[in-house]
């Protein structure tokens, strides 16, 4: 009994849910729209091949009309930028930079200016902005920084390390290579690409170009034993200068000297003294020969030399002392 | 009388005081290339015997492991006797000039306080300290007058 009744709900409710059946003029209008809903599914008919999507280069025409559309340096701020020698080295007439970060990097190359021989003047330009091309970016450095403190000029896009140039002023340009600013602006875009915000790849990117000045500076002076080519940009010694900028506490760069120099001469007082020691080891020391005649018989020595008597401590030493000099006075 | 540098009669040092003490004598010798050092240790029984000892000693004794060519004018040796509780420096005609019996008391003096308490080894390195002091002192003195002799009479001494 119960089976039955279980048997006849099924059968009633088989009929309820019925399926639905298409309507010939909705499927016809359907068809006529492009789509009708499970049709692969269920009518198995043939599938539509898709369209490959092909990258179709843009003609001349095409190319040129985007060019038309590139964004360029503001007309108002080309004055700004390259009028005249920054009094400043971070120059962002624009205001592209957050406050912080703007006096972050200022301070980081003011500190560099002012520990080394050459200045690194950063300019700053936003990501796809392109400077206009009547400006003539590489003629800048010898416009503004011919018979100046020698320059590193770096033109940065913010969020495009990739996009930027670094130039040298003239004075350095005969000593350093083309191939080593290459390699500089190289490592430089190798460290920032390492970093995943827009400052911090600048940051990074500068830190690189503030340790390349090192390296260019020594090439000025002459003293450089090794060239940026033979010194790979993971050689470098960037712990010094790596951290400049960031938070927390570093020993200012115009300490790092006074503490070289102060390992240096505790270093060369401790070869002193050693080398002192080592003398004064080494030393011999000699007594010039006297004629003395002999007295007592003695061939040898005649006796002379003091006594001491250690019995108790009562018998004190001042005591024995006293009766030693009054036998001979 | 046959003898070496170091030569414990009385027995008073261990082995490793013995090593110490005779490396200290032979490096004594080699800072003071004419010199040399030694020590002497036995039963004396009488006092007074100490001094006459080392005179004796020098003028009579051949030390094997002294270099022969450092003549016993040019010995020091330290007596030091046990039994009496008695000790005393002697030297050879070469300081005669230059080391005092003051400074030889001023050595011996060095060990006074070891001594007392039975500690031979430790007492006798103070003495050897104690004359190397004295005698570079006199060597740098002897040679600091020589040049002010020589710068005075404008001439080899």
């Amino acid at each position: 009994m119960k089976y039955l009744v279980l048997v006849i709900c099924m059968l009633g409710f088989h009929g309820a849910m019925a399926v639905p059946l298409w309507d010939g003029t909705d499927r016809k209008k359907m068809i006529a729209e492009g789509w009708l809903a499970g049709q692969d599914l269920l009518d198995f008919t043939t599938i539509p091949e898709y369209e490959i999507m092909v990258h179709v280069e843009p003609t001349a025409e095409e190319a040129a009309l985007d060019l038309v559309a590139v964004e360029y340096v503001p007309e108002a701020h080309i004055d700004a930028y390259f009028a005249g020698k920054p009094d400043k080295f971070l120059v962002d007439p624009q205001g592209l930079m957050p406050r912080k970060e703007w006096d972050n990097l200022g301070r980081f190359l003011q500190l560099h200016a002012e520990d080394s021989e050459i200045d690194l003047h950063v300019y700053v330009f936003g990501e796809y902005q392109s400077i206009p091309t009547d400006v003539r970016v590489q003629e800048v450095p010898e416009r503004l920084f011919s018979g100046v403190k020698p320059a590193i000029l770096v033109f940065y896009h913010l969020g495009a390390p990739a996009r930027a140039l670094v130039y040298l002023s003239p004075n350095m340009t005969d000593v350093v290579s083309i191939a080593e600013q290459r390699r500089a602006a190289e490592s430089a875009l190798v460290k920032a690409t390492q970093e995943m915000g827009m400052y911090e790849q600048m940051e990074e990117f500068l830190v690189q170009i503030s340790v390349r000045a090192y390296w260019m500076e020594r090439m000025l002076a002459g003293t450089a034993s090794e060239t940026m080519d033979k010194k790979p940009a993971s050689e470098v010694k960037v712990a010094e200068i790596k951290g400049a900028g960031k938070k927390g506490w570093r020993l200012p760069l115009c300490l790092r000297d006074v503490k070289a120099y102060g390992i240096a001469g505790v270093a060369g007082l401790l070869i002193l003294v050693f080398g002192f020691v080592w003398l004064r080891s080494r030393r011999r020391y000699t007594f010039p020969e006297v004629p003395v005649e002999a007295r007592l018989g003695g061939e040898h020595a005649a006796g002379v030399g003091a006594i001491m008597s250690f019995t108790t401590s009562k018998h004190s030493l001042s005591e024995q002392r006293d009766q030693i000099f009054k036998m001979w006075d | 009388m046959h003898l070496k540098m170091l030569t414990d009669a009385a027995g008073l040092f261990r082995l490793h005081e013995r090593d110490l003490l005779d490396e200290k004598l032979h490096r004594m010798g080699a800072v003071f290339p004419q010199l040399f050092i030694s020590i002497y240790t036995g039963n004396l029984n009488h006092a007074g015997q100490v001094r006459q000892l080392g005179f004796w000693l020098l003028n009579r004794g051949v030390f094997q492991d002294v270099p022969v060519d450092k003549s016993n004018d040019n010995g020091v040796i330290l007596v030091i006797d046990p039994d009496a509780k008695m000790a005393g420096i002697s030297f050879g005609y070469l300081l005669d000039p230059y080391f005092e019996e003051e400074d030889s008391f001023d050595c011996l003096a060095r060990a006074h306080a070891y001594w007392l308490q039975g500690k031979y080894a430790e007492g006798a390195l103070r003495v050897l300290q104690e004359l190397e002091k004295l005698l570079k002192r006199r060597s740098r003195d002897v040679r600091k007058n020589r040049w002010q002799a020589r710068a005075k009479r404008g001439g080899v001494i």
